[in-house]
Order: structure tokens, then C-alpha cells, then sequence
């Protein structure tokens, strides 16, 4: 019983990780397509956007998120 | 357009003086246990005093209390400046801050009474673990419900790990505490031997994965492109990073247990996915350390950059390290050893508590209403006496557990072993005389942090502290979630 | 963009969330479900009986104290290791360990076969303070646990739990609590706890040699 378990668990794993690592490639796809190339700059901003807030400078803040 | 909202920064605030007084507490319990190791007869033959139950109270106190409290502190923060919108449910918000200190003293006064479950990592009793679930789901609704309500169209990265580290946190925590009790103070796991073997040290390697790793990328992810003022140098490395680190973490569990009478497989598959997880491990630290390039400059001027850099160091050779500590030839050296001991402290004084503290030293001025620290020698002080303290420390316990290891491994020519247990005891005491000076340095150093803290607060401990509004930007045509109105 | 799309990525935070709690759960699951049917088919041998009243206090001494941050109480399949302490552990021999005491760290020998190879003497004499018998030791002082008697109505209601989740003790054993334990001290109880471990528990077939006893762990 034990052997037949084993193997099935063998099986079962090796499955799981093809599959793991399919999707790995897909998000990977996902990640580098060009139309998220846009909203990633965008997120990556945020950061810095801190300080302006901090210093007083919350009206230069938006008025950039304003531009289009 | 009259901006209303400000930011909810008041939580942040006493998540910040937490961390200061639990890193204090917790440090100073280790560096009491590393001297009864030097000096056993520092316990006084007092029960709570004694190695063995105060062992716990340091780990739990630096890792849960301290690292806990920075790390809700700075989700809170940074949930709401990625999202620009103040925190959902703030008295909610402010519950979690004082369950997760109820928390903390319950668990570090009954641990030394010898109230115990005595797993490792999660050595308090049933009733803590209950109000520790509790507060746990309280802290993943605030953050959840922040993100529901964000300004920005996407979802931040750091905000991806924060969620991670909430959501696997809660589930290993609850799995992993499943017990039954018999009275107040005990109870009996419903695992048992092998299982509850593997069941442990998959909470256990676990915890290390998402509170100690994904938590604090969290906090990398925010701070170390804010302090470097640059965006990140890949975001889309980030995101393909998060998947790869989370998926991977979970299977290296079993390299806990090389050689034990855990199956062969299990051991085997445990090995194989620690090695993989080198790549996103690697991944995370290239990314945060090129996101300085180019501004270098700043290492000179700003200690805080300065801790974030050399934490990403720190971080990039622990998992180098405890990737090399997963292949079976080398556990079989390393394992029972100090070398673990040496390991666990560059993972955690060097990458856990330096980000930790270049985190808060980027954050609170923010949150206190200042331009910048107090004293910026205060904090090229700490930088000085945490990174020599870390060195000592790693460098000692490194050397200790070497030589363990060598010598109960050591055979004559006739087959018998050389040493007895004792003679590598005895081999290794002037490392521990050294581990325990390396953590007074540290600890030390985290004393000044906290004066320095103090000065920085003087604002707001006169209650002078002005909100700070919430930048609310256009709303794009089609953003979801819908943008909410000014006011609120 | 019409609505359904809408709709998706409106819930993205939820579906950040749940995506994240699917990863997770994998790996555990994948490595903790074979080991749970394995360890139903796995049943204790004969020489591994539930522990005695006495002993079960021990021990719960022994995790109450955190023993087990300073001794292993697993020894692995390595040559050092067998001529040290003994033939390795097995999976059966902690059937009844709740929790296991593997352990992590070994500043003290490792336990797993310690039983029987100094004097019950030794031991409250070690305990008391090590350094009486062996000097160089940093191993803490536990005296306070000669002061303390056995309560025999709290290991009963400890018992009874244990036996809720599946381990064989009869009313009998339960009603033999009391006498078992009168005027006994913790001491006493951890002694016996200690004596017990891998007494008569050692897999017989598996070699020759490796199971001859054990060298010295930690006499000087």
C-alpha cells in the first residue's frame, strides 16, 4: 500500500510542479507585455510621492496627478 | 477643491513607540540568555529567570513584538500613501494595535511561568493563540478593507507582500495551533510525532518566509525606492518575484529536518525547493540594491539608506546561506549546531532589524511632523554599533558551530570518536563570551535609536502634530474601485 | 469596457487575496496530506506504550521548562551520530509525543537514548546543579523542581484529553493516577521521564552495530 502511495504522491508532485511552473512563465509573460508598461511606471511613482505631501507640496502633487 | 481627508497616522505612530520598547525588551532578554549561557548561574536558580523559559520571551519578543509591531505600523503607513486614501476602519485599526500589545505582554509574562507549548516559534498557550487569530483577522480587515477603498487604480507591490504576510500568517498560525486544551494553562497538540514534526516546521520555516521575508519586502518595496528617491528598478521584476517567492517558500519546510525519521521524499523535495528558492530570494535583493544605482551619493549622507543597503546585503547572503544549509551533506554539519544560531542572526539582526530600522527611520519623521531625525550622529552611532554588534555575533556563532560540528564528527583512526560532548563545549565558550558583546553592541545601538525616537516625538508628544491631508488625485475615466468623494 | 470586465477588476484586492492563499497552501499541502495517511497506517510497536502517569508528568515537565531548546531528542542516520547515542530515532518511537521534542539545537547532548545511562542519583544531582557533577556545564540549575509535588487530579484531567485524541489509556490507567503519583516530586517525575527515553524501544533487526550502546554524551 505504502508504494503504490508513494508513487501516487511522486506523480501527483511532479504534476503540481509543471503546472507551477507554466504559470510561472505565463505571469512572467504577464509582467513584461507592453500595455502594463504604462500603470507600472506609474505604481513605481508612488514612493517618491510622500515627501511632496509631507513638505507643503501637496498642491504640486496633484496638480501633476491632474495633468493627463 | 478643499481637501478634507487626511492620512490616519496616529496608529502608525504608537506601532512606532511599540517597536522601539519591544526591540528594547526583546534584545535585551537575548542578550541576558546569551550571558546564562556564559555564566549558567545567572539564573539564581529563579524559574523565570532561567534560560530555558526566557529562550522563548526573546524570540517572541523580537520577532512578534518587535518586528510585529514595525511591521503593522508601516503596512498601515503604506497602504495608505500607495493607495492615497486614509485607513478604513481606524478604531478598528486602533484595536489591533492594542490586542497585538495584549498580545505581547500576555505571551512574554506567561511564557517564563512556564505556561508553554513548547513548538518552537510558537510557544504560547492556547488562550494567546486565540486572541492572537483574532487581532490577526482584525489587522488583514483594516488592510483589505484600505485597499477596497484606494484612490489608485492599481495595487502597489509592497502591498502584495504585506497581504501575503497577513494571509499565510493567519493560516499558519491557526494550523499550526490547533490543539486541545485540558486546563487554563495546557494543552495537547492534535498532532503528534512525525506529523506534528512536519506540521511545525512548516509553521516554522514558514513564519520565517512570510513574516520575517515577505513582510519586511513589503516594507523594502516602499521604503528603499523613497529613501533612494528613485523609482524601483524593475517593478515587473517585483511582481514576478512576489509569485515565484510565495509559491516556493511553502515546500522547503522538511530542510528543518535532515537525516530525522521524516520520509526520505519529503526530505528530498524539501532540499530541491530550497535551492530553487535562491533565484527569487537573489531576485528581490538585485532589485531593492539597483534601485540605489545612481544615487550612491546618498549612502554618505543618509544613514537610513545606509541600513536599507547593507539589510539587502544581509539579505542576499542568509539566503545564500541557508540555501547551501539545505543540501543534506552541509545539514549534516550544520544542523544542532550554533551555525543555525549564526544563520538566524544574519537573517535577522542583518536583514530583519537593519531594514526595520532604516524603515522607521525613513518613516518617522513623517509621522511625527518633522523634517528629518533628531540627530542624524544618533543614528551613524546605531549604524556603527548594530553593523560591528552583527559582525561579533555572526562571526562567533559561525565559528562555533564549525567547530561543533567538526568535532562530534571527528573519529579516530581505530573508528572511535575523538571528542566527547563536553570537549566541544568547552571549545566553543570564548565564542559565546563573544556572541554576548556582539548583542550588547546591538542592543546599544537600538537604545539609541529610541533616545533619538524620543527627541523626534517632542512634537508629538505636545500634541502638536498637524494631519497630513491626502492627495487626491483626478479620478481616470473608468477607475475602479470608483473614486470616493473629497471628504470623508 | 463593459461591465463584466468592470466587475473583475473591482474585485481585484479579493482576487490579489485569494490567488495569494492558493500559492501558499500548495507546498504545505502537498508535503503534510501524504504524511497524515502515513502516519494513520503507522502504528506504535509493542515496546511503545502510552507514557505512565509518572512519566507523562515528566514530561510535561520537561516541555514546560523548554528542554528542549538546549537537547535534540532525535538521532539522525548519520555514523557520528549512532556511535555517540545510540541507533537512530524512528517514527514510531514518538507516536505518543505531544508535541515532538525533536528539537532544533544541541548546547547539551542529545536525549533521545538517554535513558539508563547514568543513576536516577546522577540525574537529581545534575539537575540540582549541574556543575556538582559536571563542572564545566552550563547547563542552569533546576532545584526548585525537588520542591513541588505531583497534583494527581491534573495529570487525570490530562490524561483524559490525551485520550480524546486517540491515545489508548483505559479508565484503569486513569484510576491508577493517585497511587502512582503520591509524594512524588517533579523531580521524581522528570527522572523518570528521562530514564524512560529509548528504553526497550530500539527497532531490533535493523543492525548490529549500531545499536550497541551508546558512548558517554556528556560525562566528562
Amino acid at each position: 500500500m505504502s508504494d503504490v502511495w508513494t508513487d501516487f504522491w511522486g506523480h501527483l508532485t511532479g504534476v503540481i510542479i509543471v503546472v507551477i511552473m507554466f504559470t510561472f512563465i505565463c505571469i512572467w509573460a504577464w509582467a513584461w507585455s507592453g500595455r502594463h508598461k504604462k500603470p507600472f511606471d506609474r505604481m513605481a511613482q508612488l514612493p517618491m510621492e510622500d515627501d511632496m505631501d509631507h513638505y507643503g507640496a501637496t498642491q504640486n502633487a496633484r496638480a501633476k496627478d491632474q495633468q493627463p | 477643491m478643499p481637501n478634507t481627508e487626511y492620512y490616519h497616522d496616529r496608529v502608525v505612530r504608537l506601532f512606532l513607540l511599540a517597536a522601539a520598547v519591544w526591540g528594547i525588551i526583546g534584545m535585551s532578554v537575548g542578550v541576558y540568555a546569551a550571558a546564562e549561557l556564559m555564566w549558567p548561574a545567572l539564573n539564581f536558580d529563579i524559574p523565570w529567570l532561567t534560560f530555558s523559559r526566557i529562550r522563548p520571551d526573546h524570540t517572541f519578543g523580537v520577532i512578534f513584538a518587535f518586528g510585529g509591531s514595525a511591521l503593522m505600523g508601516t503596512c498601515y503607513y503604506v497602504v495608505q500613501r500607495t493607495g492615497h486614501t486614509r485607513l478604513a476602519l481606524p478604531n478598528l485599526a486602533l484595536m489591533t494595535f492594542w490586542g497585538w500589545q495584549l498580545v505581547c505582554v500576555l505571551a512574554m509574562t506567561t511564557m517564563p511561568l512556564g505556561i508553554t507549548q513548547s513548538k518552537e516559534y510558537a510557544e504560547p498557550e492556547w488562550f494567546v493563540d486565540i486572541l492572537i487569530a483574532v487581532v490577526w483577522v482584525s489587522f488583514g480587515v483594516v488592510f483589505f478593507a484600505t485597499l477596497a477603498r484606494r484612490r489608485i487604480k492599481h495595487i502597489y507591490v509592497a502591498n502584495w507582500y504585506y497581504g501575503a504576510f497577513i494571509i499565510a500568517v493567519g493560516l499558519l498560525h491557526i494550523v499550526n495551533n490547533i490543539a486541545l486544551p485540558v486546563s487554563l494553562t495546557k494543552s495537547y497538540p492534535v498532532y503528534s510525532g512525525v506529523v506534528d514534526a512536519m506540521v511545525q516546521w512548516w509553521y516554522g520555516h514558514n513564519a520565517v518566509a512570510f513574516f520575517l521575508t515577505a513582510g519586511f519586502l513589503g516594507m523594502m518595496y516602499y521604503f528603499v525606492p523613497r529613501q533612494a528617491q528613485q523609482p524601483l528598478w524593475s517593478y515587473r521584476f517585483s511582481i514576478v518575484n512576489f509569485w515565484a517567492l510565495i509559491s516556493v517558500y511553502m515546500w522547503a519546510g522538511s530542510h528543518h529536518l535532515m537525516y530525522t525519521a521524516l520520509p526520505d521524499w519529503v526530505q528530498s523535495v524539501g532540499m530541491a525547493f530550497s535551492l530553487i528558492l535562491l533565484m527569487p530570494s537573489w531576485g528581490s535583493a538585485a532589485n531593492g540594491l539597483l534601485t540605489f544605482n545612481g544615487s550612491w551619493s546618498k549612502l554618505k549622507t543618509d544613514p537610513a539608506a545606509k541600513f536599507m543597503v547593507l539589510a539587502l546585503v544581509f539579505y542576499a547572503a542568509a539566503t545564500f546561506e541557508g540555501s547551501m544549509m539545505a543540501i543534506k551533506t552541509v545539514n549534516s554539519l550544520s544542523h544542532y549546531t550554533d551555525w543555525t544560531i549564526a544563520h538566524v542572526h544574519s537573517g535577522s539582526i542583518g536583514w530583519v532589524a537593519m531594514i526595520t530600522i532604516g524603515s522607521l527611520y525613513a518613516m518617522a519623521p513623517r509621522a511625527l511632523g518633522q523634517e528629518a531625525m533628531y540627530s542624524r550622529a544618533g543614528m551613524e552611532l546605531h549604524f556603527w554599533l548594530h553593523l560591528s554588534g552583527l559582525l561579533l555575533y555572526v562571526g562567533s556563532m559561525w565559528t562555533a558551530g564549525v567547530t561543533e560540528g567538526l568535532m562530534w564528527r571527528a573519529t579516530n583512526a581505530d573508528g572511535s570518536l575523538t571528542y566527547s560532548f563536553l570537549d566541544s563545549l568547552i571549545a566553543i565558550k570564548p565564542m559565546y563570551l563573544i556572541r554576548w558583546f556582539g548583542g550588547v553592541l546591538v542592543l546599544s545601538g537600538m537604545v539609541v535609536m529610541a533616545w533619538n525616537l524620543w527627541h523626534t516625538a517632542a512634537d508629538a508628544r505636545a500634541r502638536l502634530i498637524k494631519p497630513i491631508p491626502v492627495p487626491i488625485p483626478e479620478p481616470e475615466p473608468h477607475q475602479v474601485p470608483a473614486p470616493l468623494p473629497a471628504a470623508g | 469596457m463593459s461591465y463584466k470586465q468592470f466587475e473583475a477588476i473591482e474585485k481585484h484586492a479579493g482576487l490579489l487575496g485569494i490567488l495569494t492563499a492558493v500559492m501558499v497552501s500548495i507546498g504545505g499541502l502537498a508535503e503534510i496530506t501524504p504524511l497524515f495517511m502515513e502516519a494513520h497506517a503507522v502504528k506504535a510497536p509493542a515496546t511503545v506504550k502510552p507514557y505512565d502517569p509518572v512519566r507523562l508528568a515528566g514530561r510535561d515537565i520537561y516541555v514546560r521548562e523548554g528542554c528542549y531548546l538546549c537537547h535534540s531528542q532525535m538521532i539522525r542516520a548519520l555514523r557520528a551520530e549512532t556511535q555517540r547515542y545510540g541507533h537512530y530515532s524512528i517514527a514510531e518511537e514518538s507516536v505518543y509525543d505531544r508535541p515532538f521534542q525533536w528539537g532544533s539545537k544541541r548546547t547539551g547532548p542529545d536525549l533521545a537514548r538517554v535513558g539508563g545511562k547514568y543513576s536516577d542519583l546522577w540525574h537529581e544531582l545534575h539537575m540540582t546543579n549541574p556543575r556538582q557533577v559536571v563542572p564545566e556545564s552550563n547547563m542552569p540549575g533546576y532545584p526548585w523542581l525537588t520542591k513541588t509535588k505531583l497534583d494527581a487530579a491534573d495529570i487525570q484531567a490530562r490524561m483524559r484529553g490525551l485520550r480524546k485524541l486517540g491515545d489508548p489509556y483505559t479508565d484503569a490507567d486513569i484510576a491508577s493516577v493517585p497511587g502512582a503519583v503520591k509524594d512524588k516530586t517533579e523531580m521524581q517525575a522528570l527522572i523518570a521521564y528521562l530514564q524512560g527515553l529509548g528504553i526497550k524501544n530500539e527497532p531490533v533487526a535493523a543492525g548490529t552495530g549500531a545499536s550497541a550502546p551508546a558512548s558517554d554524551g556528556g560525562e566528562p
